[in-house]
């Protein structure tokens, strides 16, 4: 048997899914409490569980040879890596949201955005030539125009579902965020063979 | 006042004794070797004016690059990437009687690294560089030392990619300047829907899926010539003479003995620097998170700074990021002197005889 490849996955939501779709192509696996490293039936994979966040470190560094996260994150990170196969689930959107009577057109000055991705939303406003003053929130960013920290907020929205409960609406859409596989490039480049088998057996139909 | 003396400007690094002894004999082993393919040192500068490179630095160089004003109020440059500052100081004095030259160099790079970066050990290249030898021969003369090189150091599962930038460069010219831009960024990140997405927009579109595929061909040379009769007639024949040569190099690494596990052609090599043109490679090794050495073959850029020999001075080189390797090579280096077990109890005079004793 050859040496396992090696896959970061995140904690959380995509976890379940991840762990879901790959039963369906015949690759089980499940970490046993509190750890944080498994191997998959027939040992083809090494599998770590880190926090979705710090997932393109890990693969950046190649400590990970690959791992599947949103594109936000990989955004955010601002490495760069082979993005080989997108996924049909766990897609949401970048949105710019805000309390309902709120109007652009109101606005002097420089737009006040709070978000958890300030990489993201500062170069997208940036791009359209719009000023923006960036507050950093590590989570619950519904929050912000609620107890009038931010008039707006730039968060992934899926359903809308908690934008809706807070009084919050969309205004607009930023990105369409996908789930992809990545992988350091390097790291590709050495184990090409094994990674081309590794997609076409999770490609989905 | 903070405290400067525990904090570490980004871009630079020390090293310590034992790690500083062990890059040291393996850069000399890497000098070595270089000698005996008949190449000569050379030494470049610090420091350089900005507006010599200013035109050829790719955009990423650019922002890692360090720049001061002198006393004249000139912008300089610190030494970012050897190459350039070495065809700086060739472009000027070499003539055309002199080629083909052969050059060496190995020296401490400052670059800026983000502290996510840290890891990349971009911190000392150390590379070839074989100048007005144009063509096939060259470009195996090269490949072949580099390959050696690696060999010799005992590296985990390594591979040199070999591209071209011909190939591209012939694909990319019927797209619009954006379009090719974006050809080349959906080709360092192998995102198969984009890459078809863009060719689609001027080619067929059963072309755009071969062209595709061609693009994001990684094989070995066998695998490379199997796959080339479906190739050869895409755009009417256009990308014949740059499949041809990268058969031919194909060749010279197949009659070569003991590398050909070495090599793969891989399409997606595009150069990240602005001055290839002609053949391009990075090299990676197990365990490295980024290439370990990268190369190509450049023209036009000796003569940019003041080459005007009749004669092309087209060169093609190397340069590894050392450090890189020294982490992961199994070379056997001599003894650490630091566990010599010479007595310090030992007067002066006593040790002298003792090292003169050691020698004989």
């Amino acid at each position: 048997m050859s040496t396992p490849l090696t896959i970061a996955l995140p904690k959380g939501r995509l976890y379940d899914r991840v762990q879901k779709h790959f039963e369906t192509k015949g690759i089980f696996f499940e970490f046993e409490k509190r750890k944080l490293v498994a191997y998959d039936k027939e040992e083809n994979l090494k599998i770590y569980l880190v926090k979705n966040s710090d997932l393109p470190t890990y693969v950046a560094h190649g400590i990970a040879g690959m791992g599947i996260c949103g594109e936000d994150v990989i955004l955010e990170s601002g490495h760069h890596f082979h993005k080989l196969l997108p996924f049909s689930f766990g897609g949401t959107s970048l949105s710019l949201a805000g309390l309902k009577d709120f109007s652009m057109d109101k606005v002097d000055g420089p737009l006040t955005i709070a978000t958890s991705y300030t990489e993201m939303t500062r170069r997208y406003f940036h791009e359209q030539g719009i000023p923006v003053k960036i507050i950093k929130l590590n989570g619950s960013v519904e929050l912000a125009p609620v107890l009038g920290l931010a008039p707006c907020i730039v968060d992934l929205v899926e359903t809308g579902s908690t934008l809706k409960a807070n009084n919050l609406e969309v205004f607009q859409k930023l990105h369409e965020i996908k789930v992809h596989l990545i992988a350091n490039p390097a790291y590709y480049k050495i184990h090409y063979k094994a990674i081309n088998k590794f997609i076409q057996q999770i490609r989905e139909d | 006042m903070k405290n400067n003396l525990l904090r570490i400007p980004q871009g630079t690094e020390s090293l310590y004794l034992e790690e500083t002894f062990r890059h040291r004999k393996i850069l000399r082993h890497m000098e070595d070797m270089c000698e005996e393919w008949g190449y000569l040192p050379v030494q470049t500068p610090v420091f350089d004016f900005y507006d010599n490179y200013r035109n050829l630095l790719d955009s990423r160089l650019e922002e890692q690059s360090y720049k001061l004003i002198d006393r004249e109020g000139d912008l300089l440059m610190l030494r970012s990437d050897i190459t350039l500052f070495l065809a700086r100081q060739m472009g000027m004095i070499l003539s055309e009687e002199e080629l083909p030259l052969r050059v060496y160099y190995s020296d401490s790079i400052l670059r800026y690294q983000d502290h996510e970066d840290i890891s990349s050990h971009e911190f000392f290249q150390a590379g070839c560089e074989l100048i007005g030898k144009p063509g096939r021969e060259g470009d195996l003369e090269v490949l072949f030392l580099l390959a050696e090189l690696m060999k010799s150091l005992g590296l985990p599962e390594s591979r040199i990619h070999v591209g071209s930038t011909d190939l591209f460069k012939t694909i990319a010219g019927s797209l619009s300047p954006e379009n090719g831009k974006l050809l080349r960024q959906a080709l360092q990140t192998r995102e198969e829907i984009q890459i078809r997405k863009v060719l689609g927009g001027v080619y067929r579109k059963e072309d755009a899926a071969e062209l595709c595929r061609l693009l994001l061909f990684i094989g070995s040379a066998e695998e490379f010539k199997t796959e080339l009769s479906g190739w050869e007639k895409l755009m009417d024949g256009a990308l014949k003479s740059s499949l041809d040569y990268l058969v031919s190099i194909c060749d010279g690494w197949m009659e070569a003995e003991g590398l050909e596990e070495l090599f793969n052609i891989d399409l997606s090599e595009t150069g990240d620097q602005a001055y290839y043109a002609g053949i391009v490679f990075n090299a990676y090794t197990e365990g490295a998170g980024t290439a370990v050495a990268s190369g190509g073959r450049y023209d036009g850029l000796l003569d940019h700074f003041g080459y005007d020999g009749s004669k092309p001075a087209s060169s093609v080189g190397f340069s590894l990021f050392q450090r890189k390797l020294e982490k992961l090579s199994t070379i056997d280096i001599a003894r650490f002197p630091g566990t010599s077990g010479l007595d310090e109890a030992l007067p002066a005079a006593e040790k002298l005889k003792t090292v003169r004793k050691g020698k004989n």
